[in-house]
């Protein structure tokens, strides 16, 4: 039998990494072709993002491993990677411990004899999982670095162990200590909403941050002064911040401390970790019960309607524009299609922003900038560029890509109404339309403006970027028409769990990708490019947007809502 | 008039046949109350009926009008109240109430008066301007509901429309339910408990395992009474559910002694 606590982890963990096929009960079920097409498509996407972070931290930790191997300091590397994953961990843990605080299923597990203690611990059993996750990819990466390197004895690799293992607990133990606290006295935080859109605003922050980090620390790697000096000496950032934070000096010295000293030191950083996270169930289970209680309540707003209200709210408007507005305001007043639909346009171009300007800065400093641009703007390739970021902008809202899943829990209804599934999915491709025209304005006249070109190149960048993205919007309603999401007890499951919108995000960058290459190799005008891409997008967009409604209709019809 | 013929549907997903041959007719003026136990097709005989799914086989027709041939037509038709409130939480009511008048294209001085009167008749003209979220179960379900008059429908279909309702809004709800009857419209809903469609109904249709075991009305039910010891509609109600079980049952056995459908055509 097991014991209630390990059942409640279990639970726990289940609830928010299980794949879908338990949710929706179809435990011991036999996987379809399609469900193993997603969970390999799902399993490579994981492997590309762990993969292309993996292998920036990599490098990063190779190059500085060589330059400090010169001072006999090499063992930084490791003090740097605990240093590292402690601060990653504590952002992740940050932001996974605020999205799950509180869900459903929590508060109806406050009827059952639990107490407190044993809520919180399981709660922190289940954001261990990612954070150790993440803290092993760090940790392991210098850890394997330095053990080529060095070829050290065998107790180096039992404190690596403990290291791996402890390193993330005591940020965990700390984000409980600062949230529940902070939850419980604050009342508008016991708010999903609200804390999708400070979870949001800290994760934008973390991306942004690592983004800058990344790109100005790369070209800096290759320089071994600036390593040393960042790295080894008692008034180094890297030392500093050890001392600040024993748990980090404990963790490199468990794994460079010879014998007995260095097992000590491995126990003793277990030890603190484990201290921690026991030390904060504790105290504050009991406290974090009862923040649960009253969670997400909200308070009806009572307001006698007057006549001038009645005359402003109920008015008439065509059906095709009342289901654009209806899609508007659903999107935009749920955080979690928000943040992950339209502010997507504004946060992108901050992202390629920073990118550019760093770009144009290592550029301008070498003196290439000036004479770069001057000898691109007279070709067509600054207005492809243009008009690819305008395209890419325009593609990346993914708000056609999940319309239909969205609309999941209403579709039943919806499908009762009097209303042409033509003008139900065409408003859906308004919505995702207008975003992109959005987009596109921001990315291709952006990235024109900022390179200088004639206002007839930034226009026909603009038109490209436009038929991009029309064809992408039209792509993505015609992919979640075909395969949507229907069956999702939370409004996150249809957007960031959909597959259809990474599939078109690839898709949409690969073909420009693939577009540029063979663009490198075709001698032609400005012209003949406007043509070709304008035309070839917009005819392709035009064609299936003519077909779609009949398709739309069909589907829509077999849908058993 | 609502007419369904020979209606079957069998879901595609799980291979389950949820509605096989149901034919029924449903008359203006009358309020229908369908009944069956949980799984009984209940459900899906309004999906079918309401064009939200489409029938392996038979047709339903919805005041003349083939839903098959003009889904439009036929659902403008009438009002429907779903089973389960939960819809565009993030809209305010009063946008939700115009998105649906809208649809039906109501023209403005129409929706203003009946949202008007039927949002202060269940007494939540004073959240109008308040999100949909907000609102606890009944008042979504009260919000449904005026939603799905704000045309003044001629057929009103409701899907189990007491759940969650308390006692003044789901007298309201009766009441509303008589008076249309009363101005000819007709009303068809399905309900589980015995209690309400003997308050309200003037005739019952009860289904079980996806097949009409009986169409009556309540005093033609009481008549099926076999023990003469004057059970109540529940019992009855229960005795038709096991027949039709072991008719079932025998039907798998292979013997050919499975419930007929019981017809009657009368109204109180």
């Amino acid at each position: 039998m097991t014991t209630p606590f390990l059942s409640l982890v279990r639970f726990s963990v289940l609830s928010v990494y299980a794949p879908s096929r338990r949710g929706a009960g179809k435990i011991g079920a036999k996987a379809t072709g399609k469900e193993i097409g997603k969970g390999i498509g799902v399993f490579f996407l994981i492997l590309l993002s762990v993969g292309s972070i993996g292998a920036l931290y990599a490098y990063m930790s190779e190059m500085s491993y060589r330059a400090l191997k010169g001072t006999g300091m090499e063992s930084l590397v490791l003090l740097n990677a605990a240093i590292s994953a402690t601060l990653i961990s504590f952002v992740l843990c940050f932001l996974t411990a605020l999205s799950t605080y509180c869900s459903k299923a929590d508060t109806n597990l406050l009827a059952l004899p639990i107490e407190g203690r044993k809520l919180l611990g399981a709660k922190m059993a289940m954001v261990f999982v990612s954070d150790f996750a993440l803290s092993f990819l760090i940790m392991a990466i210098a850890i394997v670095i330095y053990a080529i390197g060095e070829r050290p004895p065998a107790l180096f690799y039992a404190g690596a162990l403990a290291s791996i293992v402890a390193v993330p607990l005591v940020p965990l133990a700390l984000v409980y200590l600062i949230l529940v606290p902070l939850v419980s006295v604050a009342r508008p935080l016991r708010n999903k909403n609200a804390i999708m859109i400070i979870g949001g605003i800290v994760g934008i922050g973390l991306s942004l941050g690592l983004n800058l980090y990344f790109q100005s620390a790369m070209p800096k790697m290759v320089d071994p002064e600036w390593v040393r000096a960042n790295y080894a000496g008692p008034d180094s950032l890297i030392m500093r911040m050890g001392m600040a934070y024993p748990p980090a000096m404990l963790a490199w010295k468990s794994m460079t401390a010879p014998g007995a000293s260095g097992i000590l030191d491995a126990l003793a950083v277990l030890g603190l970790g484990l201290g921690a996270v026991l030390a904060v169930a504790a105290a504050f289970g009991p406290w974090y019960a009862k923040s649960l209680l009253g969670f997400d309540e909200q308070r009806l707003k009572r307001v006698a309607a007057t006549r001038d209200f009645f005359s402003r709210a109920f008015s008439r408007r065509s059906p095709l524009a009342s289901l654009f507005l209806r899609e508007w305001r659903l999107m935009n007043r749920e955080p979690v299609y928000f943040m992950n639909g339209p502010f997507i346009i504004v946060l992108m171009p901050v992202i390629m922003a920073i990118g550019v300007a760093i770009t144009m800065q290592r550029a301008e400093a070498a003196g290439d900038l000036g004479p770069m641009l001057a000898s691109l703007r007279g070709g067509p390739w600054l207005m492809l560029a243009a008009a690819a970021v305008g395209g890419f902008l325009g593609s990346s809202t993914s708000i056609t890509c999940t319309a239909l899943s969205r609309d999941a829990k209403a579709l039943r209804y919806i499908k009762a109404l009097p209303i042409a599934y033509r003008d139900f999915m065409m408003a859906k491709f308004l919505h995702g339309f207008a975003f992109a025209v959005f987009g596109s304005l921001v990315g291709a006249v952006g990235l024109a403006a900022l390179a200088g070109l004639p206002a007839l190149d930034a226009a026909g960048a603009f038109l490209i970027a436009l038929a991009i993205s029309a064809f992408a919007c039209i792509a993505g309603l015609w992919l979640d028409t075909a395969n949507p999401r229907l069956s999702w007890d939370n409004p996150i499951a249809a957007m960031k769990q959909n597959v259809n919108s990474v599939i078109v995000i690839l898709g949409v960058m690969g073909i420009l990708g693939g577009l540029g290459v063979a663009s490198a190799f075709m001698n032609w005008g400005k012209g003949a490019f406007f043509a070709l891409y304008f035309l070839g997008f917009g005819a392709i967009a035009s064609a299936a947007l003519a077909a779609y409604p009949r398709y739309a209709k069909r589907k829509l019809e077999e849908i058993e809502a | 008039m609502i007419r369904l013929q020979d209606l079957s549907k069998t879901y595609a997903k799980s291979g389950t046949k949820a509605v096989a041959d149901l034919s029924l007719e449903i008359r203006d003026g009358e309020i229908f109350g369908l009944l069956g136990p949980n799984g009984a097709g209940k459900s899906t005989t309004i999906k079918m009926l309401t064009g939200v799914l489409r029938p392996d086989s038979g047709r339903v027709e919805i005041g003349g009008t083939d839903m098959a041939a003009s889904p439009l037509e036929a659902k403008a038709r009438f009002g429907f109240v779903a089973d389960d409130p939960e819809l565009f939480s993030k809209l305010r009511a009063a946008e939700y109430l115009n998105f649906v008048a809208d649809v039906y294209r109501v023209p403005d001085a129409e929706r203003r008066e009946r949202i008007s009167s039927l949002t202060r008749r269940f007494r939540i003209d004073d959240a109008l301007s308040a999100s949909i979220g907000s609102f606890s179960r009944g008042m979504k379900q009260k919000l449904c509901v005026v939603a799905s008059l704000v045309h003044d429908p001629d057929a009103w279909i409701l899907d189990e429309p007491m759940v969650g309702l308390d006692p003044q809004a789901a007298f309201d709800l009766k009441e509303t339910m008589r008076e249309r009857a009363a101005a000819g419209k007709l009303v068809l809903f399905s309900t589980h408990v015995m209690e309400v469609a003997e308050r309200v109904c003037d005739r019952i249709g009860i289904i079980d395992k996806g097949r009409l075991r009986f169409v009556g009305t309540l005093e033609e039910l009481r008549g099926r009474d076999r023990s003469g010891k004057g059970d109540s509609l529940e019992s009855l109600f229960l005795e038709l559910v096991e027949d039709s079980s072991q008719g079932a049952q025998d039907d798998a056995a292979g013997a050919s002694a499975g419930a007929a459908p019981i017809r009657s055509g009368g109204r109180s």
